[in-house]
């Protein structure tokens, strides 16, 4: 890993650039990666490629006759796989053929040489990539995704109302009256969850120099710096080893609020007794008590190899 | 205009003088050659030294400019501030 020291203009002489000018730069980076992701999730209906998440409640046994065995409650498993993520595989490198469009610097002999692909990627990018997929969701990770049980959040886009995960549980208060049998199923929910993904925010900085065409040192356009930095940027989101973005539901860091299954303790389920001359029935198990966490989700994001 | 002097064969040996003077002064005053002794005695090693140095000398300095693959691609010569 080699991290260079981009020159830069100062007046009209050459200047190394400071820890702060190449921060400006990682963050515009990630301004204009934010303004064009090449790692995109969607919300479908089902069938997403990002996999399943399960929600589980309790539902009533069927109701039983006065000497027959009780029927238990059960668990209701309902999935959802709304999650879809897209790579956009056209993403390309930014091209050097003449090795000499990445932006200079100096070096151990005091003359100006032009970064290769990879000095530019380990300065600029691979630093991006890390912000880009922290737990954070700041404007440092614009146009990345989080998960929220609020489909309003600010700085942030709702990708759509359908909700990723809904955790239900059965509705005590429904089963605990009301003559036999009880519907068996008798959800309510307690949180929906919504995709987000951050708002890109103007980032501004210096521009690079580069050597031209006519072998002369010359400073990047705001428009061709612009165009480095973001085609650099999302091809390696999409294609370069050690800086894919990726989401998943197990692996990388956290992003947004847990989304949890909850459901109702089995062990605190009850039997109801009807009177047989007034029900059709006379016992069955329905779900009670209070609610406790099944299993807990993340959206998460990944540099990935 | 061009401004080369000729001496004509008609010139009159007070005009033969001013053209000459002309002449000199186009040159310049060697006591305002800004080069080091002893290569300030004329024109010749004047320019002489100054090509020295720009290319090779043992006092000029260089900057290269180098392609990410380490060809040189550009040489600019110059001279530090203690020459």
């Amino acid at each position: 890993m080699t991290v260079r020291r981009p020159l830069k203009l100062n007046g009209t002489d050459l200047k190394e650039m400071s820890d702060s000018d190449i921060s400006n730069i990682q963050s515009r980076m990630i301004s204009l990666y934010g303004q064009n992701p090449s790692v995109t999730l969607s919300v479908v209906s089902s069938g997403g490629n990002l996999g399943e998440l399960r929600d589980r409640r309790l539902a009533a046994g069927s109701a039983v006759n006065e000497g027959e065995a009780i029927d238990p409650v059960y668990v209701k498993t309902v999935i959802y796989s709304r999650i879809s993520q897209s790579v956009d595989s056209s993403a390309a490198a930014y091209p050097d053929t003449d090795n000499i469009a990445y932006p200079v610097y100096l070096d151990g002999s005091n003359n100006i040489k032009s970064m290769t692909d990879s000095d530019f990627y380990d300065t600029f990018v691979e630093p991006a990539i890390t912000s880009l997929t922290s737990s954070s969701t700041g404007t440092d990770q614009a146009g990345t995704y989080f998960v929220s049980s609020s489909s309003s959040v600010s700085n942030a886009s709702l990708v759509s109302l359908i909700p990723v995960f809904t955790d239900t549980t059965a509705d005590a208060e429904a089963f605990a009256s009301g003559p036999l049998p009880e519907d068996s199923d008798q959800p309510i929910t307690i949180n929906n969850y919504y995709l987000h993904q951050i708002n890109s925010s103007s980032a501004s900085s210096v521009n690079a120099l580069s050597i031209d065409s006519d072998y002369n040192i010359r400073e990047y356009n705001d428009s061709d710096f612009d165009n480095i930095l973001q085609r650099s940027v999302r091809y390696a989101a999409s294609n370069l080893a050690y800086n894919k973005i990726r989401y998943s539901y197990f692996t990388g860091n956290q992003r947004g609020t847990a989304m949890l299954d909850t459901i109702l303790d089995s062990d605190n389920s009850i039997i109801r007794e009807g009177d047989a001359g007034e029900y059709d029935y006379a016992r069955q198990e329905v779900p009670a008590g209070e609610s406790t966490v099944y299993e807990t989700y993340y959206l998460r994001i990944n540099k990935e190899v | 205009m061009a401004r080369k002097i000729y001496v004509d064969l008609s010139d009159h040996i007070d005009a033969w003088r001013e053209k000459t003077n002309i002449m000199s002064g186009n040159v310049g005053d060697l006591d305002n050659l800004n080069v080091p002794s002893p290569h300030d005695s004329d024109v010749v090693a004047a320019i002489n030294w100054v090509r020295d140095n720009a290319d090779g000398g043992t006092r000029n300095v260089s900057l290269q400019l180098i392609n990410s693959s380490g060809t040189v691609v550009k040489t600019i010569y110059g001279f530090d501030s203690s020459t």
